[in-house]
């Protein structure tokens, strides 16, 4: 027994007899693959919010570089669990300022399957461009909009639904009207309007399987949303500077230990 | 995929027979987040207990003298061996035991011991601010059975949990009755339960504000009482198939060695988590269990398990017919558009007018 309480020497441990441990019916080699899960189909969709406005340029590169990785450590710690991944899918909402930017404050690419797709995801995250922006705050509570109501998977009997936003900025308030014309049914008229998206339970996305990870730095919007919404994991920074592995471990088994 | 397993009939002091057995199975060997199971049995007595380290939020490393390994990992093992020791001290076959002070005294207990530990580990703080991730979180199912008339073979049986792990009755009756409400925010329908893998609403942890719940039932000898983690009944189709799982392979057993093995080997078989499971029959000894439970697991198959399957092979065989249609269709329409293509291209085909270049 590997931890540090002495054994039971109770007096009614004379009144019952304890079962000892013997042989198991079947055994693993340590370090062996485990047996992956028999009947059971993971689905996994997960959408990428990326702040390209100027002030990201020195960090960007290492951001596209982390979701490039971000997926594929999700499949392996669910790979590592014994369970197959049958279904992954990345999309990408890069964002700006709608105030200073208008129609180029955003950049939507579709889901793209993994591993056939990786070509067209690798490209859309290459190509984005650190410009513009103005001053902060920056759009990033509406591109978390546009990320919830994104076309998510109905298929698999496990989904895990993933929002992962990196910005360096605190997050314009929402107000009526915050997004041009062909987003503004998808945006909610403020921040409350927001909560309701996601902690709808009939919601688009399913009521256990979404997480939100937020590298953020604290400020408006983003310490509001990890002090108030379940399922969400913030560390607290500029686009995710400073992140020590064990809580990058901590944040991937939040996503795909429990599903 | 075992990696602690036991079956044994306990001495015998009593007149009533019992069969008990344990396994605890782990997904990737040496890294089960699982406990090993509790199981004491005695004469008046019986200790029932299991424990399940919350992956989600315990996957935090932590170095120990034994290594690395998850909080969850950490958890499991330490709130068993705490609970374990409390309750050897708490339960004696003349007392009853007192159910709400017994679970104060669990809280008290495992919220000072697990606060001691993670001080003990000395991690170095994290940044992450979530409602997700925990300090050392587990589930704990226990359940304590004292017999209060043994005449009639009557027990009390106390139930503490916390978390999403359960305790069953099983009897040759009614069949299996879960005893423990599952601590999801999606609420307690099993059915549900097996496809929304919700997030859990109450768990074991040093860092966070946890329940432990208590219920009182009053048990009636022959019956099967079990504990078991997510990994044993979260993975079969529905509820009844779990009964299914228990019984049919009671039915094959030729000892309860035997009935260990399979029920393990079944439960290694379908599923997608570490498992763990303490089972107590009392009332009968192996031969007796399925002699008594023969009629029940035939009324199971016939009632709720062949109406499924009848229906699967019906779906395997509409899926196959869609699929031979949507090949036949395809082909089809290659076909008929073989046949109707010359006279669509007809002038896709032929050479440009007199006076016209080509583009």
């Amino acid at each position: 027994m590997p931890d540090n309480v002495p054994p039971a020497t109770a007096a009614s441990e004379v009144h019952m007899t304890e079962h000892e441990t013997s042989m198991p019916a079947e055994d693993v080699a340590a370090g062996q693959a485990p047996m992956a899960t028999k009947g059971l189909e993971y689905a996994v969709d997960i959408a990428f919010c990326i702040d390209v406005t100027g002030s990201m340029s020195p960090i960007l590169d290492r951001v596209k570089d982390n979701a490039l990785r971000f997926y594929d450590d999700v499949q392996k710690n669910l790979t590592d669990k014994g369970k197959n991944v049958d279904e992954l899918r990345v999309r990408v909402i890069a964002f700006r300022d709608f105030k200073a930017d208008g129609a180029a404050a955003l950049q939507e690419s579709p889901f793209f399957s993994l591993p056939a797709e990786q070509g067209g995801f690798a490209e859309f995250v290459r190509g984005l461009v650190p410009e513009g922006g103005g001053d902060a705050p920056e759009s990033g509570l509406e591109a978390v909009a546009l990320a919830i109501n994104s076309p998510w998977t109905t298929s698999g009997d496990r989904r895990r639904q993933v929002v992962v936003v990196w910005t360096d900025s605190p997050a314009q308030p929402l107000e009526d009207g915050s997004g041009p014309a062909p987003y503004g049914d998808k945006i909610p008229k403020d921040f409350s309007g927001l909560t309701d998206l996601w902690e709808n339970e009939q919601g688009v996305m399913g009521a256990s399987s979404k997480r939100l990870i937020l590298f953020a730095p604290d400020g408006p919007g983003w310490t509001d949303i990890s002090g108030v919404w379940e399922n969400v994991v913030h560390h607290p920074s500029k686009a995710g500077e400073g992140l020590s592995e064990v809580d990058y471990g901590t944040i991937i088994d939040s996503i795909a230990n429990s599903v | 995929m075992s990696i602690e397993s036991s079956a044994a009939t306990p001495p015998v002091t009593s007149a009533m027979a019992s069969v008990s057995f344990k396994f605890c199975t782990a997904k990737v060997a040496g890294e089960g987040e699982d406990a090993d199971p509790i199981l004491r049995v005695g004469p008046d007595l019986g200790l029932l207990g299991v424990f399940d380290g919350m992956g989600g939020a315990g996957g935090r490393v932590y170095d120990t003298p034994d290594g690395r390994h998850t909080g969850a990992y950490i958890a499991s093992r330490f709130a068993r061996n705490v609970v374990e020791r409390l309750m050897l001290e708490l339960i004696k076959p003349e007392w009853n035991l007192d159910g709400p002070a017994t679970a104060a005294e669990l809280h008290r207990v495992l919220a000072s011991s697990l606060a001691a530990r993670l001080a003990e580990l000395k991690a170095p703080e994290t940044t992450l601010r979530s409602k997700l991730v925990k300090a050392l979180p587990t589930t704990m199912t226990l359940a304590v059975l004292q017999r209060t008339d043994p005449a009639a073979g009557a027990y009390a049986c106390h139930l503490f949990w916390a978390g999403d792990s359960r305790a069953y009755v099983v009897d040759p009756e009614g069949g299996a009755r879960q005893l423990t409400t599952d601590d999801l925010r999606s609420g307690g329908d099993a059915m549900r339960n097996l496809t929304d893998d919700s997030v859990m609403s109450n768990c074991i942890s040093a860092d966070t504000e946890f329940d432990i719940n208590h219920r009182q039932v009053e048990l009636q000898a022959p019956f099967l009482l079990l504990c078991a983690t997510d990994g044993c009944f979260a993975y079969v189709r529905s509820p009844m198939h779990f009964e299914q799982l228990l019984l049919s392979t009671l039915q094959d057993a030729k000892d309860a060695e035997a009935w260990r093995r399979a029920l393990e080997a079944r439960v290694t078989a379908i599923t997608g988590d570490d498992a763990a499971m303490a089972l107590l029959g009392l009332g009968a000894n192996l031969d007796g269990l399925k002699k008594l439970f023969r009629d029940r697991t035939a009324e199971l198959q016939r009632c709720y398990i062949d109406p499924l399957e009848k229906l699967d092979g019906q779906v395997q065989r509409a899926e196959q017919e869609l699929a031979h249609l949507e090949t036949r269709r395809a082909e089809l329409g290659t076909e008929l558009w073989g046949s109707y293509k010359g006279g669509y291209e007809r002038y896709l085909d032929a050479p440009a007018p007199a006076g016209e270049e080509a583009p």
